[in-house]
This record gives C-alpha cells, structure tokens and sequence, in this order.
C-alpha cells in the first residue's frame, strides 16, 4: 500500500514567494488506522447517519462529512478510550449538520407543515404520508436542539449508548449526559406534544 | 429556565418509531460507495482524477505550487459556495439536462476534500466588485476570502487602496490610508462607514451563494456550443433588477456576476449597477493575502 497523506506536518519556506510549503511524512499508523479502528464500524456509521437524516443523498453528504471530521482527527480517536462512541458522535453530529441544513433550505421553500395530530399507537397503520410527517416533524425538533444535547439524546435514546460512553466521546461527565438527555427529552416532549404517542412506554431511564 | 413538564409524550418510543433502523439498499448502496471512494484515496491519494474531473480540481484549487503529490488541496471556501448554490441552482440544471455533470462534480469534490481536510495550504479567492459611479466617484473592491473565518477588503479609487477592512473570527478593523487611523469593532453591525455598504452581501462565499439563493429567482441558462461556461440569469421581481452570472461549468463557481438595475422608463437597456469578477486561485503569498501593498510601502501592520 502506497500511503503518501501527511499525517504530520512539518513547514518549510518557498524561497521564491516565502510562502509555506508542507513537507508529507507518513505515519506507520495510519496504514492501519482505517483498516483496525473505521471499517469494521462502517455498517453502524452508516445506519447511525442514515436513522437521522433519512434521505440518500443527506445520507452520503453526511457521511462524507464524517469520514473527513474523522480522519482530521483520527490521532484522537486512536488515543480515545472509546473510539466506537467517538466514531459515533462524529457520525450523528454530522447527520444533525445536514438536517439543520436541509431544514433551513425548507424553511424557504415550503410554507410550514401544520401540526397534526398523527396516531403512532401502531405505526403499521400509518399511512405511508403520515409516517413521513411524523418523520420530520421528529427531526425538525431534534434539528432544534443544542448539538451536544441532540448528540447526547440521539445516543442514547436512539442508540441505547451507556452514559459512560456518551461521556466520554462528549468529554463531559456522566452526571452532564444525564442533564443534557433530561433537558433534550424535556424539550422534544414540548416541541412534539401535539404528537400523540400511545406506544408502549419503555422502562424508565 | 425551567422546562415544562411533557405531556404525555412518549419520547423514546416517538423517537424509536420515527428513526427506525431501516437503511434502505439504495442508501446503503451510495454510501458504500463513498467509503470505498474515501478508501482509496487515503491509500492512494497522489492518484490523479480522470479527465473532466482533472479540469474540475485544477480550476477549483490551481496547481503549480502544491507539493508534489498533493494535488487536491481542500479549499473550504469553495465547498461552501457549491454546497448552498447547488441547492439555489441545482434543481435548474438537472432539469435541464445538466445532471451528471453536476453529480459527478460535487461527489468527487467532497470525496477529495474528506481527505485534503486535513493537509492545510494557505490559498485564498478574490472577488473584484466594481460599483459604477452614480453621481459620484465608481468605486472598486478587492475581497480576499482567505480562510471561512478571515475575510479582507480593499477599497481602491483609481488603483489605489484607500480603505482596508479586515474580519477575523468576528472581529474588524477597519484602516483609513489615507488619514492613517484605525478602528475595531465588535461586529459587522457596528460599521458606519457608507463606502463598505455594497459589499456587505459578498463577505464570504457562502453569504454570497446564500443571498443569492434567498433573493433572487433562477429564469434562464445558456450555454454556447462547445464552451465551458453558462450563464445564469436570474431575477428579482420586487426590484425589477435582474443577475447575470458567468458560470464555468467544470468547477461550476462563478466568474463573472453582473447585476443589473430596472429597465430603463422607455425600454432601453437596464444599467449595470454592479460587476463581479471572481479568481479563484490567485498566485500569492500568504504576506499578500493579508497586506495591502500600501501597508507594506509604509511599512505598518495593524
């Protein structure tokens, strides 16, 4: 494998326009770095992005953008006592940019969805519009909350992650996740009141 | 401030329910593709696209002054024009039969910058406006978008800089050369000085793609046989005035914006009231990006 990306640089100086020039010096560790640590995450990066963004081409925008958060700081993630859950916040991050981004594209184009009163009770009945309703309007709110709140909600809620490992890849402490997915849940129960979810509750967190 | 208490609302499930584990195969299929893609270009990145793509990377990040085998240097400022102007045009031209173009583009533009991101060359892109005089004296500009974040502006009357504006993370300074003062501000909003007004909408790329997509309506595309570039047309019926924009359709940036006014009373043609000329990788120094050459000739910083 011919590996040439710099992985550390060191600058040197064009004598002719004094500008700085970058010298590649490969790491013996990133030959590895994709192969031991990214690709035997790729299918939960992509489902992760995918549960969040829900359209292709999101989907792929979003994961490229990833892909590249993660290789700039791959030295971290090599170092990081969890690396999976790193990985993982990356990707929903990433998602969530790409929602924020789509949301504010539809903001201008269409008029705002009015808020319907939509059954989940048994989410096979819903009809395929509906569902799609229900989907955005989920993910509007969830594009309304702080990143690291709607990292912390996405990880656990969504991804069942523990709070040890939400803390870790937020760099925050334990106690900090649980406020943080508190006030998200608080929050989205606001935001999607109208929502009636008569599902079966889950275990109390 | 204290939350209200959710009614009845079961998060988790809506959240479950709503975001269910359902990758499609299509989905699964694209994004394979872009690991692969990422894949190969960390293990061989000195690789050289293909034909068209070739052009594409050579007019959106130069070449000549990058080290050898790095050869698609991210240029940030470009990918946030194309990301917000794909979204204002990009439905246009697919429609009219531009889609392949503008797919393989921007996917081999995002592949290549996924890894480039982290090999950081200074580079920058200038946009050259020119405000015809009405009643007064025109008035000429020079932005250099260097970095996202820094942002400089020359304001020149007959090839000299009289005013340089620099915005680095949120901070300006604005220096007079001719009465030598200086001033900082907190913000964008606190400038006074009347002669940056026109340019206010062009201080970043992305501004730039985002104005245009928010106030202006997409009417027409040309392009000449055989050629490179398209124009745009667009219009904004509010003020009656209407954008032509060159567009070079292997980076699909803009390299010329002329902006007319209202049709004359009897018809006669519209004025131009604004043109833009974009280089999008000017040779420099990272000196010259940043110092007008009338500060260097005197010798000052800020």
């Amino acid at each position: 494998m011919d590996l040439r990306l710099a992985s550390q640089e060191t600058t040197g100086r064009c004598g002719e326009c004094g500008r700085e020039n970058l010298v590649e010096i490969p790491l013996p560790d990133d030959r590895t770095f994709y192969e031991d640590l990214i690709a035997p995450l790729e299918s939960q990066m992509m489902r992760s992005i995918w549960r969040v963004v829900r359209q292709p081409e999101l989907a792929e925008d979003a994961l490229q953008d990833a892909l590249a958060i993660i290789w700039r700081k791959r030295d971290l993630i090599r170092r990081h006592p969890n690396p999976r859950a790193l990985a993982l916040k990356i990707c929903l991050n990433a998602a969530c940019d790409s929602l924020r981004k789509r949301n504010r594209f539809l903001s201008r184009q269409t008029a705002s969805l009015s808020a319907q009163e939509l059954d989940i009770s048994d989410p096979s009945d819903v009809g395929r519009q509906e569902r799609k309703r229900l989907e955005d309007e989920v993910l509007r709110a969830i594009a309304r909350l702080p990143k690291k709140q709607a990292a912390a909600v996405l990880m656990r809620i969504v991804h069942d992650q523990p709070y040890d490992a939400i803390a870790k890849a937020l760099g925050c402490s334990e106690v900090t996740v649980r406020i943080q997915v508190s006030k998200g849940r608080a929050r989205l129960s606001r935001w999607l009141s109208h929502l009636r979810a008569d599902s079966p509750k889950e275990e109390s967190r | 401030m204290k939350e209200e208490k959710p009614r009845e609302v079961d998060i988790d499930g809506l959240l479950k329910t709503a975001l269910e584990d359902d990758l499609p195969a299509e989905a699964e299929r694209r994004m394979q593709k872009r690991l692969a893609e990422f894949r190969t270009r960390i293990e061989r990145p000195e690789q050289e696209p293909e034909a068209r793509p070739a052009r594409f990377w050579q007019k959106l990040f130069g070449s000549g002054y990058q080290p050898a085998g790095v050869r698609w240097i991210f240029n940030k400022q470009a990918l946030a024009f194309l990301s917000i102007f794909m979204l204002a045009v990009g439905g246009f031209l697919q429609a009219i039969g531009h889609p392949s173009t503008l797919a393989e583009n921007l996917t081999g533009l995002r592949t290549s910058v996924s890894v480039a991101d982290s090999v950081r060359q200074s580079g920058f892109m200038e946009c050259r406006v020119h405000v015809p005089a009405q009643g007064g004296v025109p008035s000429d500009y020079v932005i250099r978008w260097i970095q996202p974040d820094i942002t400089r502006v020359d304001v020149q009357r007959a090839e000299e800089v009289r005013e340089t504006m620099w915005i680095e993370l949120g901070d300006v300074v604005i220096v007079d050369h001719l009465k030598k003062i200086s001033q900082k501000l907190a913000n964008l909003k606190q400038i006074q000085d009347s002669v940056f007004q026109p340019v206010l909408r062009f201080l970043s790329p992305a501004l730039l793609a985002e104005n245009i997509d928010q106030k202006w309506r997409l009417e027409r595309f040309e392009q000449k046989n055989g050629s490179h570039q398209g124009t745009l047309t667009f219009t904004n019926h509010e003020k009656g005035s209407s954008l032509r924009m060159i567009v070079d359709l292997d980076a699909f940036l803009p390299v010329q914006i002329s902006r007319s006014g209202p049709s004359g009373e009897k018809g006669g043609p519209a004025e131009e009231v604004m043109h833009l000329d974009f280089t999008w990788n000017p040779p420099g120094s990272t000196q010259s990006m940043m110092l007008p050459k009338t500060l260097k000739k005197n010798g000052g910083g800020r």
